[in-house]
């Protein structure tokens, strides 16, 4: 079997605007939100769409504002739905994540042959853990 | 507008205000404020449905039914029994106000494939350094009857000098991978991710995955070799750089466990010079640099070309010396090479015992050999200078002494003889042993490092 190359993350540019709170930033802006449990949205409820993307919106996250936070409030509420609430805090990763995704072809070589390459597209340090169970609101 | 979230698994700790319920799986849908039914599917294949949110505490059994055709994922991971509970609420609620004011979350419909992927701090170093190093993912290709539960074939991760194996751990929580949307006012979970790779230190020792890779090499003068040609090779020719990618170790410590085994390629083949052999090669190499004033043992070192020149014989083949000299030898950053004393001791020692245990044998199984002879055979084996490294502490693994005068190769230090070529190690359970048997190497590395 030949040996797949995992490619290193591009160097940092501009960091991407997020809308996060700084501790979950990373350069390209990914992040990870962890719920206990599995999402379950209908493929039919589509609430925007255009040529490349069709996403539902599926609730809202509130992260403590800059005056709970000092006060020690570190709570992150995640609404889903109309009905339902979860509680979660941000967590640093006892290991940082790589995010490795199939790498895409920048030109055809001669060749042509398809060589499978991976890359890391970026190293996550926090994640917004939703441990508990869903609240009804 | 139907959506919810299935809770998997809640912190049984928390069961403290007496409304526990016992379920399996529990979904918790709402659409529009109605009830949705879901189905659980559960290992008794029973269908049972629950309204979280309005009749809570009800177990209610509901006839089979199918499954919604309004979800679009469904997990059936969980099988062991959860409890689910009701703690009072401890913090006052964000207000519904609050609600909206949050960052809007969008889930993408053509998700995306991504993995997670463990990054140690050796690994993360590399990742995050300037310049950066191309890290690979190997795998060997297991033979048709291999067990398939060997570790030797899974995948690794490899740096230029670290090898780490792989493992897939699951989670029945599920992850979003969020990404922000152009203006960073909304975050859209473009990928669903259930599992990630750790990363654990490869269990395989490099010099066991590359021996059995190894032709045994009987010598130039042997009849069996003196007849190999190309054309014997039915295959692709075997070389070292055909070998690198088969095997999953990173480069650098393929290519100490080559340096180590003193293998090379010849005639289409990879050998390995049996201890016999090993101990007539290190003859003719000192006796060539001792005739010609090659200094091996300088801090100048010698060049392979001139050793070749000095030496009479020209059927050796120049790989062999070039193994030979490798296994002894430290190279240079001038490309020369200069005779490592007390590894070349170690070397010569275990081969000359080694070499006349296998010539010996005897039907009732190891024989024994003087002492006094073998110090002599291993001081004729090695340059003057290094006779007074002879001694016997040197290869304190590999030998046991039956009685006062005898002297015994000890197979156990190395597991197989590592010149038989034995390539029949295939089983985890040989793996282990394996770890152990070519220690040798290890040996040599100690010394090295000294």
């Amino acid at each position: 079997m030949p040996s797949i190359p995992l490619h290193p993350p591009p160097q940092p540019t501009t960091p991407h605007p997020s809308p996060l709170p700084q501790l979950l930033h990373t350069p390209s802006g990914l992040a990870l939100l962890e719920i206990q449990g599995t999402l379950n949205i209908s493929p039919d409820t589509i609430s925007a769409s255009d040529a490349d993307s069709v996403t539902t919106e599926f609730g809202r996250i509130l992260f403590p504002s800059d005056e709970e936070r000092q006060r020690g409030d570190k709570r992150v509420w995640m609404f889903v739905g109309k009905h339902q609430r979860l509680l979660g805090k941000c967590v640093e990763l006892k290991v940082p994540m790589g995010v490795l995704r199939r790498k895409k072809k920048e030109k055809e070589d001669g060749e042509g042959a398809a060589v499978e390459e991976l890359e890391v597209v970026e190293i996550v340090r926090w994640k917004v853990v939703f441990a508990s169970r869903p609240e009804p609101v | 507008m139907m959506m919810g979230v299935t809770c998997l698994e809640v912190d049984r700790n928390s069961a403290s205000s007496g409304e526990v319920l016992e379920w399996r799986e529990q979904r918790w849908f709402l659409a529009g404020g109605e009830r949705v039914k879901d189905v659980e599917k559960s290992g008794d294949g029973e269908g049972r449905g629950v309204d979280a949110l309005v009749t809570r505490h009800d177990q209610a059994r509901l006839p089979k039914c199918n499954s919604s055709g309004a979800l679009s994922s469904y997990s059936s991971s969980s099988s062991s029994t959860l409890i689910f509970s009701y703690p009072a609420m401890s913090a006052p609620p964000p207000s519904s106000a609050a609600a909206d004011s949050g960052i809007p979350l969008d889930y993408l419909h053509d998700q995306s494939t991504v993995r997670l992927i463990e990054l140690p701090p050796a690994v993360l170093s590399l990742l995050t350094s300037s310049s950066t190093p191309i890290l690979q993912i190997k795998a060997t290709t297991p033979p048709e009857k291999a067990p398939t539960s060997s570790s030797a074939y899974n995948a690794v991760l490899c740096t230029s000098s670290q090898t780490y194996a792989l493992r897939q751990v699951s989670t029945s929580n599920t992850i979003f991978l969020t990404t922000p949307d152009a203006t960073g006012q909304r975050l859209t979970a473009t990928s669903t991710i259930t599992s990630h790779l750790e990363l654990f230190p490869n269990p395989n020792s490099p010099s066991a995955l590359l021996q059995p890779h190894l032709q045994p090499y009987n010598g130039w003068e042997d009849a069996d070799i003196r007849s190999t040609t190309m054309e014997d090779v039915v295959d692709e020719p075997v070389t070292r750089m055909s070998l690198l990618p088969e095997l999953p170790i990173s480069d650098g410590e393929f290519t100490e466990a080559w340096r180590a085994s003193g293998a090379f390629e010849w005639r289409g083949k990879i050998y390995q010079p049996t201890p016999t052999v090993l101990v007539k090669a290190l003859q003719v190499i000192f006796t060539a640099t001792t005739a010609e004033r090659l200094g091996i043992e300088t801090e100048v070192g010698v060049k392979i070309e001139d050793i070749m020149k000095a030496i009479d014989d020209d059927e050796v083949p120049r790989g062999l010396i070039e193994g030979v000299i490798g296994v002894v030898c430290d190279e240079l950053d001038t490309g020369r090479w200069k005779l490592n004393l007390e590894r070349c001791c170690k070397v010569a020692g275990k081969a000359v015992l080694q070499a006349w245990g296998e010539a010996h044998k005897v039907a009732k199984g190891p024989s024994d050999l003087l002492y006094v002879g073998f110090m002599k055979k291993w001081k004729d084996a090695v340059p003057h200078s290094c006779k007074g490294l002879c001694k016997t502490e040197l290869i304190e693994d590999w030998y046991t002494m039956p009685t006062p005068n005898t002297i015994r190769f000890n197979p156990s230090g190395s597991g197989s003889p590592s010149s038989t070529g034995d390539s029949t190690v295939t089983t985890s359970a040989a793996f282990a042993p394996a770890a152990s048997k070519n220690k040798w190497h290890e040996k040599f590395r100690k010394g090295k490092i000294k």
